[in-house]
């Protein structure tokens, strides 16, 4: 058993993937995430050419900090001054932003402070709803489900919601909906809509499932390396033991 | 936030708008921008309150100031509100066209795709230019899904979206050069791309783009592409730099395919381009008798390494070629002749460069390889198009069995390596397997169902090996359950919810046509569908081109009753009325054109198997839908169900009595007379399958039939066909100046004559030609010289196309002589000196034969001609062969009959090229073509096997005799097995009373050299002609 250990640890260690590969593989996630300081040092230190085209990796984090701040129509502005094939495309991704800001709307009413709002303090965004929202709702389940499940918000006080509801509210959504965004304008670019790392990533849990389902001899447990959980807790012990 | 905008576009409409300050205009423009992105509803409703001719007005109102400043500054024009304000109301545009099929109308009324040109020729703006081909683009696509629908033919939007201005400012662009990594301009490319394959739809406009200079940017791209992935080793100049995405390498291949598709000249065109060339001569192997290490042998050894797996083809000793069907192994002798008609092709272009030709391919073939889902089949679709532009002219040429070889194995490299990436594509069409789950993998998806079925059909039609090899890649197994599932009904998108109950409060008709929208189509679920089932059916018609086996296979999946629902147009009610009032047309209720004509075809082709024609088809009652489509509005469907008709009607078919009852005669002969002489090449088309229909029906009829056939048809206009324009054609011969320098057959050194042009043979006594391969459409086999031609060369690839003082045709035809007559020593050293091939003298040559029209006429006539003289043959065949002969005495008189076919026999002309002939100093006579006479000569034996009176009248005939004895050695075979029957017939001997005139007919034949001739054909290198010969001889003896 510890010998396969042995090996397996050897062979990880004479894989030696040259610097700068790893380093371009930083510099895309930097990239393609939208981090262009971030970038820009980056390049500096490992002197590595600066990310071709900065003022796109701008605009998309002016659409993912629109999108955090919960301004979903300065995003929507946005990103129509990109591309504005990519909304009118997607209805998708269009419908899940005017809910986003649907659900904007209705969590100011709801933040006002006093005890409950009033029926009519919700006249904005019962007409948004039918405005934008609601003209597409037939077409699809899922977006007449999302549209009445936003449309719950207004009727249960927040403290009675259940968690279903509850994560409309929560800015984790916000989130989510940015990462898709982010990922549809770079489609729209004919670039890659994901950092290349994340294919590694996913490429390597694939390769360790056939690895596991063909019995081929692994350690029971392989860190990735990324959470300090994992350099300290593994399982048992084994990445400490080499 | 509609009311505002309202209010500002309400005070921002037409007049008012110059005025407004062009920074508020912008601002007004973006917010209608955000406004309508995504709702299709406001859309519609900005289109009903006039914005079309707003955003027309913003675009056009530029173009005096645009002008002025564009003579003052080079650089990109600044950033100016004049700009942005043209950005976004592009951006609108976009956004409108984006909304489907309805806005299309609008835009079309106002002019927007000219606009758009105008602008693009005008702003060298990246963003705006980016921008306007976006909204092109936009328009381009949702045109394109119009035109598919079966609603009015006559809509305006069927005209052609692209200009010959629009082409050049497209080429310009494509041409600029390219800064690195830029993203507006990679992103151009693609859309240029895209645009060109949605729009090259037409003949006009694909022979356009040929002409421009796109064709050749293209591959220069795809080149490129190649250098940079390192399939081959590249020495030469650099090229321009690849484009950077996969994406924009396959719309550019799909453009190149559309361009070409449809016309061997173009796909010759592209891959004789420059750098396409220069890829194969420029590479690592250096020079160019090295490229044989790109084709199968080597496996594309551009890099020292194979890059393609390789094939061992054992190299046959000889150069047959598989012949017929494996079921009639006999019919390969009354087959062979089959592809003939491409053998002028290759005598005069046999310096096609096979080398080439297969590193072209093998190159194809690694790009498919290299590839996934869609791109890897528009790959592959261009593989097949040059593969079927190469066999258009590579046939036949068995005096060199090298080459022979070498094509021989591009073939298997494409069997093995090529239809079973076509077939898994079907497959994974067919068990909807997907490649991903994002957008773009989606769309993938669709596109891979939508054509994989179309690529495998085009790969393989005509060509048995093939069709052999993807159904043993299992392409039936595959094909057919996405042909049923073609008719499943599909859940449509439902329709958007309004706050607003009604949309149109006006009448939309008392609108203007930029302010009404129009259909919406199609949706695009039926279309999909649609798509699906058109392929799915060319698929299986090429499948079932040639063996029974795969039909059989056909039958069995239980696909014969699709077959019969898809002759089933859409209902004529068929309007977007209907839908509107909720009534929605789903892919059970009918097919569009496209698809009638695939399943028309895949009638006919299955129709060609006797049991099937017996059993299934008559089971599925396929009959009465093709009937129907006869008198289908469009004339592709009325030509494609006449085709389609040709085998029902055959002798042995149990549908001939339905159709005849269903009064097919009155139909097909009404067909047949439609068209006046001079009539365009299409009607023609449908007069030449109306004829065959018909002559299939005369043989083995009842009398009566015949009888009132002929009565339908007038034996005035049947001899005014057989003979009339042949007239014309004549003088257009010797017309003064110009005309054909090479007529319809031309003499070989030897003095013999030679065929030019040589079309499909028919078979022996019954003609049951199964194989009706359209004669017109791809057997442009002439060989000739028009000056005119040469002068409407516009796009300067030519140099003169065939200089008739160079020996070039003179050549061919010597090659040729050493094919057909083994009689003569391969004789002058020319004949086996080989030019350097010269791609421009070559592609000319190939345009010569495609395009001029003076021969497509020329040969769609001898078409007709055949045609009707096969009638005519058919129509004595048979037990009641004197009485109808009787009857055809009576009614045109014999005279006249014996005179049109003399007319047939007799030379048509005088060889020009013997005029300034350097060695010979008599003049050659030109024959008409052999299928002519093939026919010709096969009536004159159904005479002579009429009463001995007939024959009798027959000998009496001497200027027929005279005119027929140089066809006793003919080079075709064919022609020389036709006389010795006839002269068979001649000679026998009825009953014991007609030995005394039997032996006069012998004397006489005697006396015009006939028996002398036949005599001769003891010797013949065709072992049909020789046995035919030694009964003659026979005959003649005991006599």
């Amino acid at each position: 058993m510890r010998s396969t250990h042995a090996s397996f640890t050897r062979k990880v260690e004479e894989m030696k993937p040259s610097k700068s590969d790893i380093n371009w593989v930083i510099m895309d996630y930097l990239v393609s995430e939208g981090y262009p300081g971030a970038a820009e040092k980056f390049a500096q230190e490992t002197n590595l050419p600066g990310p071709v085209d900065n003022e796109s990796i701008r605009e998309r984090v002016r659409v993912r900090n629109a999108i955090h701040g919960g301004r979903l129509d300065e995003a929507i502005e946005l990103i129509n001054e990109i591309d504005p094939e990519i909304l009118d495309n997607n209805h998708l991704l269009h419908f899940h932003l005017l809910q986003l800001q649907l659900i904007e709307i209705i969590r100011t009413v709801l933040a006002k402070p006093g005890s409950s709002p009033a029926a009519t303090d919700f006249l904005p965004a019962i007409k948004f709803a039918t405005e934008q929202l609601s003209p597409r709702a037939p077409t699809d389940p899922k977006y007449q489900q999302a549209l009445e499940r936003t449309m719950a918000l207004m009727i249960f006080p927040p403290e009675k919601m259940t968690p279903e509801f509850k994560e409309l509210l929560d800015e984790e959504l916000r989130r989510k909906v940015a990462v898709e965004v982010n990922r549809a304008i770079l489609e729209s670019r004919g670039e890659r809509s994901e950092a290349k790392i994340r294919q590694l990533i996913k490429a390597r849990a694939w390769a360790e499932q056939e690895a596991r389902a063909a019995k081929v001899d692994l350690p029971a447990y392989v860190p990735l390396g990324l959470d300090a959980a994992d350099e300290v807790g593994g399982v048992d012990g084994d990445a400490m033991v080499s | 936030m509609v009311d505002t905008l309202a209010a500002i576009y309400h005070t921002g409409s037409m007049e008012a708008l110059p005025e407004v300050e062009l920074e508020a205009q912008a601002t007004a423009l973006r917010k209608l921008k955000n406004e309508i992105v995504g709702h299709d509803q406001r859309k519609e409703r900005l289109v009903c309150d006039g914005v079309v001719d707003m955003l027309v007005g913003v675009l056009s109102s530029q173009h005096g100031t645009t002008g002025s400043r564009k003579s003052d500054a080079n650089g990109p024009a600044p950033p100016t509100w004049s700009w942005t304000q043209k950005d976004e109301a592009t951006f609108v545009i976009c956004t409108l066209a984006n909304g489907g099929a309805a806005f299309i109308p609008p835009l079309y009324a106002a002019g927007v795709p000219q606009v758009l040109m105008d602008l693009l020729a005008q702003t060298t703006a990246p963003r705006l230019r980016t921008a306007t081909l976006q909204a092109f683009w936009n328009i381009v696509s949702a045109w394109s899904a119009l035109r598919e629908d079966p609603g009015d033919a006559a809509s305006p939007v069927r005209v052609d979206v692209l200009t010959k201005e629009g082409i050049e400012v497209l080429s310009g662009i494509l041409g600029s050069t390219l800064s690195d990594g830029d993203h507006n301009q990679q992103l151009q490319l693609r859309l240029i791309a895209d645009i060109v394959t949605v729009s090259a739809t037409t003949e006009a406009m694909k022979a356009l783009l040929c002409q421009s200079p796109i064709l050749d940017q293209f591959a220069d791209f795809l080149a490129a592409y190649s250098i940079a992935s390192e399939h081959v080793e590249y020495y030469g100049d650099t090229l321009r730099p690849p484009p950077s995405t996969p994406g924009t390498v396959t719309s550019m291949m799909s453009a190149i395919c559309s361009i070409i598709s449809g016309s061997t000249y173009r796909t010759h065109r592209f891959f004789l381009s420059p750098t396409i060339r220069d890829l194969f001569t420029q590479s690592w192997l250096a020079s160019s008798d090295q490229r044989h290490l790109f084709g199968a042998r080597h496996g594309f050894a551009s890099t020292g390494e194979p890059l393609l797996p390789l094939l061992h083809i054992p190299a046959y000793g000889t150069t047959t070629h598989h012949y017929g069907s494996r079921a009639f192994p006999a019919m390969a002798a009354l087959q062979n002749q089959e592809r003939r008609g491409r053998s002028v092709f290759a005598t005069i272009t046999q310096g096609g460069d096979v080398d080439h030709v297969n590193a072209v391919c093998s190159w194809l073939l690694l790009l498919a390889r290299s590839m996934q889902g869609h791109s890897r089949l528009v790959a592959l679709n261009l593989l097949a198009l040059v593969n079927n532009a190469i066999d258009a002219d590579s046939f036949d040429v068995g005096h060199r069995s090298e080459y022979m070889q070498k094509n021989r194995e591009r073939k298997k490299q494409i069997a093995l390596l090529g239809v079973p990436l076509a077939a898994k594509l079907v497959q994974m069409a067919s068990e909807g397997r997907s490649s991903g789950s994002d957008r773009s993998a989606q769309n993938d998806d669709m596109l891979v169902k939508e054509q994989a079925c179309d690529v495998l059909a085009l790969l393989v039609r005509e060509f048995d090996e093939l069709q052999v090899a993807a159904v043993d890649a299992g392409a039936i197994k595959y094909i057919c359950p996405l042909l049923k599932k073609s008719f499943d009904p599909v859940p449509l998108a439902k329709p958007m919810w309004s706050a607003r109950r009604t949309a149109g409060n006006a009448d939309p008709t008392t609108l203007s046509p930029t302010r009404r929208s129009g259909s919406q189509g199609l949706p695009p679920e039926t279309l999909h569908a649609m798509r699906c089932r058109q392929g799915a059916l060319q698929a299986l018609a090429a499948l079932a081109e040639k063996e029974d086996v795969h039909r059989k296979a056909i039958v069995e999946a239980g696909v014969v009753p699709c077959i019969f629902d898809s002759l089933k147009p859409f209902p004529p009610g068929y309007s977007t009325g209907d839908r509107r009032r909720g009534q929605v047309i789903g892919p059970k209720d009918g097919s569009t054109t496209a698809v009638l004509l695939a399943a028309c075809r895949a009638a006919k082709t299955m129709a060609r198997s006797v049991s099937l024609l017996r059993t299934s088809l008559v089971d599925a009652g396929i009959a009465k839908p093709i009937f129907q489509l006869l008198h289908h509005a469009d004339p592709r469907v009325q030509l494609a169900a006449t085709d389609a008709c040709i085998n029902l009607l055959l002798e042995f078919s149990p549908m001939r009595e339905d159709l005849i009852a269903e009064g097919v005669v009155k139909t097909l002969c009404s067909q047949a007379k439609r068209c006046g002489p001079g009539g365009g090449n299409g009607d023609l088309r449908l007069r030449v399958s109306s004829l065959w229909a018909l002559k299939h029906l005369m043989s083995a009829s009842p009398k009566e039939i015949k009888i009132k056939t002929l009565e339908e048809l007038g034996t005035g206009w049947l001899i005014g066909v057989i003979r009339g324009e042949q007239q014309q054609v004549r003088e257009y011969i010797s017309a003064p100046g110009g005309g054909v320098s090479v007529g319809l057959s031309a003499p070989n050194a030897a003095g013999e004559r030679v065929d030019l042009l040589n079309p499909q043979s028919s078979g022996m006594d019954v003609d049951v030609d199964v194989d009706e391969a359209d004669p017109l459409a791809e057997d442009d086999d002439e060989q000739f010289g028009n000056d005119e031609a040469c002068a409407n060369d516009e796009e300067g690839d030519g140099e003169v196309m065939f200089d008739i003082s160079s020996s070039t045709h003179y050549q061919a035809s010597q090659l040729r002589s050493t094919l057909h007559s083994h009689n003569h020593p391969p004789a002058s050293p020319t004949a086996t000196h080989v030019p350097v091939f010269s791609s421009r003298r070559y592609l000319s040559s190939v345009r010569a034969i495609e395009q001029t029209p003076a021969l497509r006429a020329q040969q769609a006539e001898v078409a007709v001609q055949e045609q009707a003289l096969d009638f005519i043959r058919n129509l004595l065949n048979g037990e009641d062969c004197s009485s109808m002969f009787d009857h055809l005495l009576q009614l045109i008189g014999g005279a006249r009959i014996f005179d049109v076919l003399t007319e047939k026999l007799v030379p048509v002309g005088i060889d020009p090229a013997t005029g300034n002939g350097s060695a010979t100093s008599s003049t050659r006579p030109i024959y008409g073509p052999s299928a002519l006479i093939v026919s010709t000569v096969n009536i004159l034996t159904h005479i002579a096997n009429a009463l001995p009176r007939h024959k009798q009248l027959l000998i009496a005939q001497k200027p027929l005799l005279k005119a027929w004895l140089p066809h006793f050695s003919h080079p075709d075979r064919m022609v020389r097995v036709a006389c010795v029957w006839a002269v068979n017939s001649l000679t026998w001997i009825d009953d014991e009373s007609d030995r005394r005139d039997a032996r006069q007919r012998a004397q006489e034949l005697r006396a015009c050299g006939i028996e002398g001739a036949v005599r001769r054909l003891l010797g013949d290198e065709d072992l049909d002609v020789r046995e035919r010969a030694r009964t003659g001889v026979r005959q003649f003896e005991q006599l």
